[in-house]
């Protein structure tokens, strides 16, 4: 397998995951908005960050997979934020746990209604796309 | 021209600062002075401020304060397809790189073909036909 | 021993100063500025050694406080040694202060700085630098304390015989005829005062002046003229060149840049965070995982500190008991109830709400420490400058505005770092308008109550219309109040580095605890205050209508009315004076069920009250933290005044026209 081959199925697999991702967040907006079209999250933000890290990592793709630097930094930006979307919700479901059981000292508690959300699995997902960032150095400027 | 009219990716040597007071001053502490190597690296969002590299270091400027730096646009040399006819302007290095430099003939105020795009470059000045090294063609500057 | 470290600014001579030091260190201000002096000492050898740190200074100048306070102390207080601290990232422009420094004393250590980085974009030769500045020359990294040791032992028995500076023969000249000259004056370094002399310096001329020697005034400013015509530009562009020449020279000879012409990974990052059109998207996102992370982090510790200290009333009808219960019960062993009382269910309760939102100020510093250190912060105050400069402030206030929403008085202490003291106060003035997470937090509970339908919209109103009055009062304040020049904008963008833990807790610290110390005193002060007006006149109901509270209420009744305000949203504002987040428990105690609130207002009452609450004044805390940053009794009653006339106006207005529109009535 050379280079372009891997970094290709990388690119790949990262714009499938980000439209899957572009999905969710509009999901994710319209629920906010009120119109119950998903089962997901409501929340406008969180929305609006899954679109903009899918959209970076889209615009950069094509680029990326021509190995250059221009498109490289899109790409890499946007799985960033992606994987910072992900450590943050799982950060949040650790801290609600936490937070849960604490204000169920004295009580009675039913166990902790565990919800995971989509931006956790796609954390997951996402790391395996990090290929292209890690062979930086084999790509090239556009005027070369 | 004024430093506010390069565009991002251009570069200019420095031929003037005006300006008065604390924006003056400012200017030439962080080494904006005549001579200097100023290259654009991007504009913000809304076109100012604006970032530029300057010896190495990346500053970070409003268009009203650019206004006030007067600058000759220049091309590195790697940039110049075979063919063109160019004259040097500026040598971005330090003694050794600029002796080494005129004993090839590439001196500021001379003129210099390219012969064969960068890299490794051709060229040829009055003193015959020479190779150029990436690292040198991205140090010579050229109009 | 006494050493003195100068440099510019972010290169790391805290860091330096903190690896020299240790805990060994004193933070005050210069004498009668509002720069801050750090000193300290530490121990090499056997030998007791003083530090100083002086002010970053990207030259030495008489033109800022900073430059004046760091030239003066090398000349007056005549160091041992001085210590130019380096960023060898950033070598050249590095290098001009040390040609300032070498006119100034010969006696320096440089310290490269920064140096494993500097590796990786540069090959360096420090033998060769050592023999063309002739003095010592040490690579460190100062925030893992690699070479600290050998920096001190060349302080300590480093030898200098630095180089002298030559300017062209035709300046050169004239300096060493003033230089004579002021020889006969008997002043310390008559050299470095005959340079600065011909570069027409303000403090060295009055200084010259005063010792009466007008005459070599007049031939100073004569050789200056000559000078400027044979080179054809002004005195201080010319030394400048000069200096800077020796540097690029220097610079050249000892660095070799590795990589020409290739991309780095702060050039990739910047390629897209500056983009047009995704720039300010992924500012937005950043702020939202930021502030969500320090939101939902910070929620288990508040509530462990609540319960621990509260307790807890549980559902079943039973109650623990906190600290403060238990305090209570103790004290009132040996102790009238009442004494007890004050003292733990005022003045300890008061202590408790400091230590619970503590957990969102230090996250929240954490936040704002790791976002600096990595260099991000730079390229928010690139983006913003030119939408903040329409307010009347510069791109790097954006931070303080933003930090308002988690809390106002880290953001107030925030705008330490707007250099400009009319930005500065500017930027202070509008801050107290950006709910911050108490406020948010009454919200969401008014609102969970009152509009639960629409509760994200109605919030969302508010926190924009914030906003918009935080842009048309920036703007206005700008043109009027708080009219005035601007600081040039001539920023550094440091290369993306990613942060060490070390160092960002030590800030954290650092900035928590001048919070702690400041806001925790004031509201302990604030809940025995509020415990006296519920508890007095002696043996009425708590916090009940015969109270003195009560009374007030009933008294501002009438006046809460044209506002739709009842008297028990009057005493539940009271209370918000000293914590925001109490309005919450007021009104579950003076209503007892969520339903007998709702069936008390009317909707546009409710609304109109948060808009009030939005507005009217902030919290003590932060009223201390204005006047801790001002100094100004008159600037903290300016903003409580903006406050209620917004409150009043706002609540008014909407009150009024949803009441004649028949809207939520």
């Amino acid at each position: 397998m050379n280079l372009k081959f891997k970094i290709g199925l990388s690119v790949v697999y990262a714009s499938i995951l980000s439209v899957i991702a572009l999905c969710i967040g509009l999901g994710e907006i319209i629920s906010f908005i009120g119109l119950p079209i998903f089962p997901s999250p409501a929340d406008m933000i969180g929305g609006f960050s899954l679109i903009v890290g899918a959209s970076l990592i889209l615009y950069g793709a094509r680029d990326t997979i021509k190995l250059l630097y221009s498109g490289l930094s899109f790409y890499i930006v946007g799985i960033a934020i992606m994987l910072g979307i992900g450590l943050l919700h799982i950060t949040i479901l650790l801290a609600d746990i936490l937070d849960y059981y604490i204000l169920c000292i004295g009580e009675v508690c039913q166990a902790y209604p565990l919800q995971i959300r989509p931006e956790i699995s796609l954390f997951f997902l996402y790391l395996f796309s990090i290929y292209p960032f890690l062979s930086r150095f084999k790509f090239r400027r556009e005027e070369e | 021209m004024k430093l506010s009219e390069l565009k991002p990716g251009e570069t200019g040597v420095i031929t003037g600062v005006s300006g008065s007071g604390s924006i003056h001053r400012r200017l030439l502490s962080m080494g904006i002075l005549p001579g200097t190597i100023i290259k654009v690296a991007r504009y913000s969002p809304f076109g100012d401020p604006i970032e530029y590299e300057i010896r190495g270091v990346f500053l970070s400027l409003r268009r009203s304060e650019a206004n006030y730096v007067e600058v000759e646009k220049i091309v590195p040399l790697y940039l110049i397809p075979p063919g063109e006819k160019v004259k040097i302007v500026v040598l971005d290095g330090g003694v050794g790189f600029v002796r080494n430099m005129s004993r090839m003939g590439i001196i500021p105020g001379r003129e210099v073909e390219v012969i064969r795009p960068c890299c490794p470059m051709v060229v040829r000045t009055n003193l015959g036909e020479f190779y150029i090294g990436r690292g040198e063609a991205y140090r010579i500057y050229v109009r | 021993m006494l050493i003195a470290l100068a440099g510019n600014p972010n290169t790391g001579k805290s860091s330096l100063f903190n690896a020299i030091t240790g805990a060994h260190q004193h933070i005050g201000n210069w004498p009668g500025v509002t720069v801050e002096k750090k000193e300290g000492f530490a121990i090499f050898e056997g030998e007791k050694i003083k530090v100083v740190d002086l002010p970053g200074t990207y030259s030495l100048t008489a033109y800022s406080l900073e430059e004046i306070i760091a030239r003066d102390f090398i000349l007056k207080e005549e160091p041992d040694v001085v210590v130019d601290v380096i960023d060898a990232t950033n070598l050249e422009r590095n290098l001009y202060l040390l040609t300032e420094l070498m006119e100034l004393t010969d006696r320096i250590v440089v310290a490269l700085n920064m140096f494993d980085e500097a590796k990786k974009k540069y090959k360096i030769d420090v033998e060769k630098m050592r023999k063309l500045l002739g003095l010592p020359v040490v690579p460190t990294v100062a925030i893992k304390g690699v070479g600290v040791d050998d920096l001190l032992r060349e302080a300590v028995r480093g030898t200098f015989h630095p180089k002298k500076i030559d300017y062209p023969e035709d300046v050169e000249k004239r300096i060493e005829a003033l230089e004579n000259l002021l020889k006969n004056l008997n002043i310390k370094n008559p050299r470095w005062h005959a340079i600065k002399l011909i570069e027409n310096d303000g403090e060295v001329r009055r200084k010259i002046a005063s010792l009466g020697s007008k005459n070599i005034l007049h031939m100073a400013e004569h050789m200056r003229h000559e000078i400027e015509d044979i080179y054809g530009d002004d005195i201080e562009t010319l030394m400048a060149s000069f200096r800077y020449s020796f540097a690029h020279g220097l610079f050249h000879e000892v660095a070799v840049p590795l990589n020409v012409g290739g991309v780095t990974i702060t050039d990739m990052i910047d390629h897209v965070i500056a983009h047009k059109i995704f720039g300010l998207p992924i500012f937005l996102v950043v702020m939202y995982l930021s502030f969500q992370f320090v939101f939902t982090v910070a929620a288990p510790f508040q509530d462990a500190i609540d319960l621990i200290f509260n307790g807890k009333d549980l559902a079943s009808g039973g109650h623990i008991n906190g600290l403060i219960d238990l305090s209570y019960n103790w004290m009132a062993s040996f102790l009238p109830a009442w004494a007890s009382s004050f003292i733990n269910y005022g003045m300890f309760r008061g202590l408790a709400a400091v230590l619970t939102f503590t957990p969102i100020i230090m996250l929240l510093f954490f936040i704002l420490s790791l976002l600096e250190d990595s260099g991000y912060l730079a390229r928010v105050a690139f983006l913003m400058d030119r939408l903040m400069r329409k307010i009347g402030m510069e791109g790097r206030g954006v931070i303080s505005l933003m930090l308002g929403f988690g809390c106002n008085v880290p953001a107030i202490m925030s705008t330490r770092a707007l250099k400009n003291e009319r930005e500065r106060k500017l930027s202070i003035a509008l801050n107290p308008i950006i709910p911050c997470g108490a406020r948010i937090q009454v919200f969401a509970f008014l609102t969970s109550i009152f509009f639960k339908e629409n509760q994200a919209l109605v919030l969302w109103s508010l926190l924009l219309l914030s906003m918009a009055v935080v842009a048309i009062l920036g703007y206005i304040y700008s043109k009027t109040i708080f009219k005035g020049e601007g600081e040039p904008f001539v920023m550094e963008l440091p290369p993306y580095r990613v942060p060490s833990l070390k160092g960002i807790t030590i800030h954290m610290w650092e900035k928590s605890e001048g919070f702690l110390k400041k806001a925790g005193t004031i509201i302990i002060l604030a809940a025995g205050i509020v415990w006296l007006a519920a508890a007095l006149p002696w043996g009425v109901e708590f916090g009940g209508k015969e109270s003195l509270i009560g009374q007030f209420a009933k008294f501002m009744a009438p006046i809460g009315a044209p506002f739709g305000i009842t008297p028990e949203a009057i005493i539940a504002l009271f209370f918000g004076f000293f914590a925001k987040e109490v309005v919450i428990d007021v009104f579950s105690v003076l209503y007892g069920s969520k339903d007998v609130l709702l069936a008390a207002m009317s909707p546009i009452q409710a609304y109109s009250l948060l808009l009030f609450i939005l507005f009217y004044t902030p919290c003590v805390a932060t009223l201390g933290a204005i006047y801790e940053e001002t100094r100004s009794l008159r600037f903290v009653l300016f903003v409580i005044l903006e406050g209620f006339t917004l409150a009043l106006f706002f609540s008014f207005l909407v009150y009024n026209i949803g009441s004649l529109l028949g809207v939520g009535v």
